[in-house]
């Protein structure tokens, strides 16, 4: 009686154990996914030409406040996209995100957010953030949560505002461009 | 020393174990390689990662400094709870007792019953608090579950922003907007207690925004008596409602929305009856409740970057007990708030409010209301500055809220607060406080037959039976007030722990308790009786002290665990030693268990597959021998939910299952019968489409 007890606990430990692997395997954590998707937004965001120095000058990805999140981006630091290298740096306050191209603005300076972003208005400059309801303050793309994955919305005036061109293919995938289907 | 391998059991594990513990999980930490993985997927894959991370709520309320607990959204979800009242059972320092199936008494920080008065509830910033009653009428408060963003439970004083009645907490329900909730939903489901229910809800684009519509209704079943008789307790209830959210010319955002309900639940009084030999007689009684509300809110964005929000409610309401009072009430509420960050260092917040609700209130048989008709106006004004001494490490805040209502008069709500970040994951807060409650309009006007003592019995020897009658004498009830002081602490162990631990004391004076006036005959036909009259007044304190723990803890990226626990003393007095006055307090030492824990584990077991666990212990209430004696219980919810779409999901749900019936509280203010909550299941579909 016992041992069946055992085997039993041990097949429930089992069977636990293996769905745990299932999890591991395709565990990523929220700040790592977060920087993937402003990686992604930096691939398909056209910004007007004269705002690069050079053929091969960088794309400058500036992180306002300290997180997670603003941790993770740094390990974007080198890659390419649109055949420029990103270039990562942390930022002290808002007025130094002139010569940025891409400023995310961590959920820890999401008090500030409407001062923030009046500050670097009318600059060509993308901005991201993971704070609550950031595109109705005016940002370009909010990271958002829900049904436990994570999604993006995207502000179309906010983008024109800055001259940025967005690609088709990014605003079909926005949370509130797509057609229907909240996934709520 | 190899003795132990010979017994069975232990060899098959240790079989079992190699076999099924194979390498990678025995190699663990995959987070480097990982980081690399996220950052190179493409946005489609990226939209499909499942996040299970706490990381994001905590880090948010690192930088509050007050016991804030948020309830989310993915944790209604997963409580199986299905109203609001049963969802606040989530947050620490809550007590929620479940007196029928269709009545709660809600309360942070003790003094519970089902009128709790110093507990203000707001849903997207809409009073729910009754002036009637003062607290919360959970049976007629609510809307679609799913539509919740979020619920935020601020334990302590937050009157100095809030306003009067945040005694002891304020709870905020928020709603979600309208852009998060397209497409359409539908819910179905049927179970034990919960008979039947169903909502439905449509988000769509409407201009430049969005709206959605929703409805919901459903029947409980009836609990039970302690005998196991039926309770009389059914709940029917239909509910509609919208939501838009605009964005409008000049960065203007307009959010409107409005809601309508319909619902009947039913009771047994023990109405007082000098005509019956036991001086009571067991009543059924059917309530009607009805009514809606349309609210306005407009946020902006000033020159300089200040920012402002107007926002206007009208609400209407009728609530019927036949054969005792019909309420009828409209009230209308404006509200505006300004911040504006003046250099680096001050983050200021003023505004204005003003509400005036107006009654018509018949009443008959036990309850007297008079007059008839009264109106209730109240002019706030309030200001808050927090200042950053030390940037992204100390800052203190200072607030103050003057009120002004039709009740009570001036009062002024001063709090000071102070918090300490000495890094991005730990934060020491403490503050002073002071808070009202004003009197309600059934305090101030409401004549109630208490109970009969008839004749020739043990307690009242005369040859005529003894009715006593609560009755205001009427003086003026001052507010109920409380001078609080907390500590808290809160820190972020690691991505997967987190701990916040919550210190109070707390001082109540001018509590409400009652007076024995004087007796006298009343020559009524066909039977004379003696009547005594007891009075409001406030002839109690308080003082009360506790801690409350709060753990999240993920030993494992699918499994979450989150302990609770409750720690709470009251001991109120009276400064009269009245024996109406000491029976007051006697019930306010008896409102509220002493501890009570609670623990959830959440297993996300695959994407397709969920296992939730949630046991809760609350403590006793009174002593037992007391009529107001309630024993301690521990219960037990299971949920699973399976999806085997990422639109469809069928979850079952088992409710208080560790017993077939047990009380949780005893009636209050209305006399209603006691009854007993059954162990319940239900089975629910959702279908996202």
């Amino acid at each position: 009686m016992r041992s069946f007890l055992g085997s039993g606990l041990l097949a429930l430990a089992c069977a636990v154990a293996t769905a745990a692997q299932v999890a591991a395997q395709t565990a990523v954590s929220e700040a790592q996914a977060k920087a993937g998707f402003v990686l992604n937004f930096a691939r398909y965001v056209e910004w007007p030409e004269r705002v690069f120095a050079a053929r091969d000058a960088p794309i400058l990805l500036c992180v306002l406040g300290r997180d997670e999140v603003a941790t993770a981006l740094t390990a974007l630091d080198g890659r390419q996209v649109q055949g420029r290298p990103i270039a990562v740096r942390r930022l002290a306050n808002a007025d130094e995100a002139r010569p940025c191209q891409v400023l995310f603005i961590a959920e820890s300076e999401s008090r500030r957010l409407a001062l923030t972003l009046r500050a670097v208005a009318g600059q060509p400059l993308l901005t991201v953030s993971d704070a609550d309801a950031f595109i109705d303050a005016g940002g370009a793309i909010g990271i958002v949560r829900g049904d436990g994955r994570l999604q993006f919305e995207v502000n179309r005036a906010a983008l024109d505002q800055a001259q940025l061109k967005a690609s088709s293919n990014l605003l079909k995938l926005a949370r509130n461009l797509a057609e229907a289907k909240g996934r709520n | 020393m190899l003795q132990w391998t010979n017994s069975r059991p232990v060899r098959l594990g240790l079989l079992l174990t190699a076999a099924c513990l194979s390498p990678p999980l025995l190699a663990e930490e995959p987070a480097a390689p990982d980081a690399a993985v996220a950052v190179d997927m493409s946005l489609e894959d990226l939209l499909n990662v499942e996040i299970t991370s706490a990381a994001r709520k905590s880090q948010r309320l690192n930088d509050v400094a007050a016991a804030v607990y948020v309830i989310s959204r993915e944790d209604i979800e997963r409580s199986g709870a299905t109203n609001i009242p049963e969802a606040l059972r989530l947050a620490p320092g809550v007590n929620v007792a479940r007196l029928a199936n269709n009545r709660w008494a809600v309360s942070v920080r003790g003094f519970n019953s089902r009128f709790s008065n110093k507990l203000l509830v707001l849903m997207d910033g809409r009073s729910m608090y009754s002036h009637l009653f003062s607290g919360v009428l959970w049976e007629v408060e609510d809307t679609l579950l799913e539509d919740i963003e979020r619920i935020e439970v601020i334990r302590g004083p937050g009157a100095a922003m809030w306003g009067a009645n945040a005694v002891n907490g304020v709870i905020n329900i928020i709603t979600r907007r309208a852009r998060d909730t397209q497409g359409s939903l539908l819910v179905a489901g049927a179970g034990s207690e919960e008979s039947a229910f169903a909502s439905f809800r449509h988000g769509m684009a409407a201009g430049d925004g969005h709206l959605r519509v929703w409805g919901k209704g459903f029947a409980r079943d009836e609990s039970v008596t302690p005998q196991g008789e039926t309770g009389n307790d059914y709940w029917r209830a239909g509910r509609a409602g919208f939501r838009g959210d605009w964005m409008m010319g000049g960065g203007h955002r307009l959010t409107l929305s409005g809601q309508a309900y319909y619902g009947t639940s039913g009771d047994t009084w023990h109405v007082p009856d000098i005509g019956s030999p036991a001086g009571v007689t067991l009543t059924d009684m059917r309530q009607k409740a009805s009514g809606g509300f349309l609210m306005a809110r407009n946020e902006w964005t000033l020159q300089g970057g200040s920012e402002a929000a107007v926002q206007a409610y009208v609400a209407a309401s009728e609530l019927e007990i036949a054969g005792a009072f019909k309420e009828q009430r409209t009230t209308v509420d404006l509200d505006f708030q300004h911040r504006i960050l003046l250099g680096d260092r001050h983050d200021l917040v003023w505004g204005l409010g003003y509400r005036h609700s107006q009654d018509d209130i018949s009443s008959g048989g036990m309850i007297n209301i008079q007059p008839q008709k009264r109106s209730f106006s109240l002019v706030s004004a309030f200001i808050q500055d927090e200042i950053t001494l030390v940037p992204d490490t100390l800052r203190l805040l200072l607030g103050l809220r003057l009120e002004d209502n039709s009740f009570s008069g001036f009062a002024p709500q001063p709090n000071a607060r102070m918090i300490w970040t000495p890094s991005a994951n730990q934060s020491l807060w403490a503050s002073v406080s002071r808070a009202v409650r004003t009197p309600s309009r059934a305090e101030l006007d409401g004549q109630v037959d208490a109970f009969v003592v008839p004749a020739r019995s043990p307690v009242n020897p005369t040859p005529l039976p003894l009715v006593v009658s609560n009755i205001p004498n009427g003086q003026d009830l001052p507010n109920e007030t409380l001078t609080a002081y907390e500590i808290g602490y809160r820190h972020q162990f690691g991505p997967g722990l987190s701990a916040d631990v919550a210190l109070f004391y707390n001082l109540y004076d001018e509590l409400r308790a009652q007076m024995t006036g004087s007796p006298r005959l009343v020559l009524a036909q066909p039977q004379p009786y003696v009547l005594l009259p007891v009075s409001p007044d406030d002839s109690a304190k308080a003082r009360t002290h506790g801690v409350e723990i709060a753990v999240d803890w993920y030993p494992l990226p699918w499994w979450r665990i989150q302990p609770i626990y409750s720690y709470l003393d009251l001991r109120a007095s009276s400064k009269t030693g009245d024996p109406a006055s000491l029976l007051s307090v006697e019930t306010t030492n008896s409102g509220s268990p002493q501890h009570q824990w609670a623990l959830r584990s959440s297993m996300s077991l695959s994407e397709r597959q969920h296992f939730d666990l949630w046991l809760r212990h609350v403590g006793k209430l009174a002593a037992s021998g007391s009529p107001l004696y309630v024993p301690a219980y521990t219960t037990l919810d299971l949920r699973y939910a399976w999806r085997p779409t990422r639109d469809f999901e069928l979850s079952l749900v088992g409710q208080n299952l560790l017993d077939g019936q047990h009380p949780e509280s005893v009636a209050s203010l209305l006399p209603s019968r006691n009854l007993e909550i059954e162990r319940g299941y239900y089975l629910k579909a959702r279908w996202q489409f």
